[in-house]
């Protein structure tokens, strides 16, 4: 059981490293848990990019296992980007969902307005319905580098040893935090949003085998 | 590789800067560096969604277009890329010549791009302010 105080988790697994900038405000609901990969292959370059931006996750986990709480889970990050749409993934659409979303990507405009147009109107749905948002999901991201030679299909650097040991810890304790289900309520970052393909794809494996 | 900074030559007036700026585009010999321009694919999406793939269809570029991308881009890493852009599904593709050595490209909707060859990669933005009359990029 995790031992919370205004959001931040006292526990000798995990560090606490708050950085102001990438909270912003309240996180009422946790409805699901994001997993995501750096792009970067240490935690430093990880953690100083964080602290001049005002994009970022809660929870970081490094090459050795080191977890560090880098936002209070009572706090939104903004972590999921542009969402994609569930329905049309799971090829659960109505017919008035389908003309819509035809209509945002037909649109006129900058090519980042039409997906954006998507975006919002996924963000009319209620979850499960639609994937989670900054408004009610944690993220954990691992690091590790991007390999892909050439375009967004790529892998990213195997988890190490030491961090599949110190994520699956975690998960399954911010599961039972946030009365979450490992099969219904994580999800890897490439699966809802506009990015690499196969970001959290691997960490998402490690979990449903572990949980399994 | 390094991708030659569009400010690289006008660190010295506001006004040899705009000129640069024009000379991008209308395709003079600073628009030369990116040689032998070969388009490969165009309109390809990364998503499998028929919607998404049918709206990709549409993201076609000139090659006078992709010169310019390249000779506006500035260099962005790996990380920076990955938390700070948007990467949108639609993309077009080829190869082309820089400094004698063949690179393969890569452009995606909105302005991000890469070249790479098999020794290394390089990310590249194009800032909409910076491209935005690249038609049909942003």
């Amino acid at each position: 059981m995790l031992c919370v105080f205004n959001g931040v988790i006292s526990d000798p697994k995990i560090k606490t490293n708050i950085i102001p900038n990438i909270e912003h405000s309240k996180l009422a609901k946790v409805n699901a848990i994001i997993l995501h990969r750096t792009s970067a292959s240490t935690v430093e370059s990880t953690l100083n990019a964080w602290k001049t931006k005002n994009t970022g996750a809660h929870f970081l986990i490094a090459k050795d296992g080191t977890i560090y709480q880098t936002a209070a889970i009572n706090k939104r990050c903004w972590h999921v980007g542009l969402l994609r749409s569930r329905c049309r993934i799971e090829d659960s659409c109505s017919e008035k969902d389908t003309e819509i979303i035809k209509k945002a990507l037909h649109s006129s405009g900058s090519w980042k307005s039409k997906f954006k147009k998507v975006y919002q109107h996924e963000k009319t749905k209620d979850y499960p319905d639609r994937y989670p948002l900054n408004s009610d999901s944690i993220g954990v991201e691992i690091i590790g580098a991007y390999l892909g030679k050439s375009g967004d299909k790529g892998l990213f650097e195997q988890i190490q040893k030491a961090q599949s040991k110190s994520f699956l810890w975690l998960m399954t304790e911010l599961l039972e935090h946030f009365s979450l289900s490992f099969k219904d309520d994580v999800y890897a970052h490439d699966s809802i949003a506009r990015k690499k393909v196969n970001e959290g794809v691997k960490a998402s494996q490690l979990l449903q085998e572990y949980c399994q | 590789m390094r991708i030659p900074p569009i400010r690289l030559l006008p660190l010295l007036t506001t006004a040899i800067a705009s000129i640069s700026l024009i000379a991008c585009a209308t395709n003079t010999a600073s628009e030369q560096k990116y040689t032998n321009i070969q388009i490969a694919n165009q309109g390809l999406s990364v998503d499998r969604d028929p919607l998404v793939q049918s709206t990709c269809e549409d993201f076609q570029l000139t090659e006078s277009q992709i010169q310019s991308f390249f000779n506006r881009a500035k260099t962005i890493s790996e990380q920076e890329l990955h938390h700070g852009y948007d990467l949108l599904p639609c993309y077009s593709e080829g190869t082309l010549t820089y400094q004698t050595q063949e690179f393969h490209w890569l452009i995606r909707a909105g302005g991000t791009g890469e070249l790479t060859n098999s020794n290394k990669k390089t990310n590249v933005v194009c800032p909409e302010k910076e491209s935005g009359d690249i038609q049909g990029l942003h």
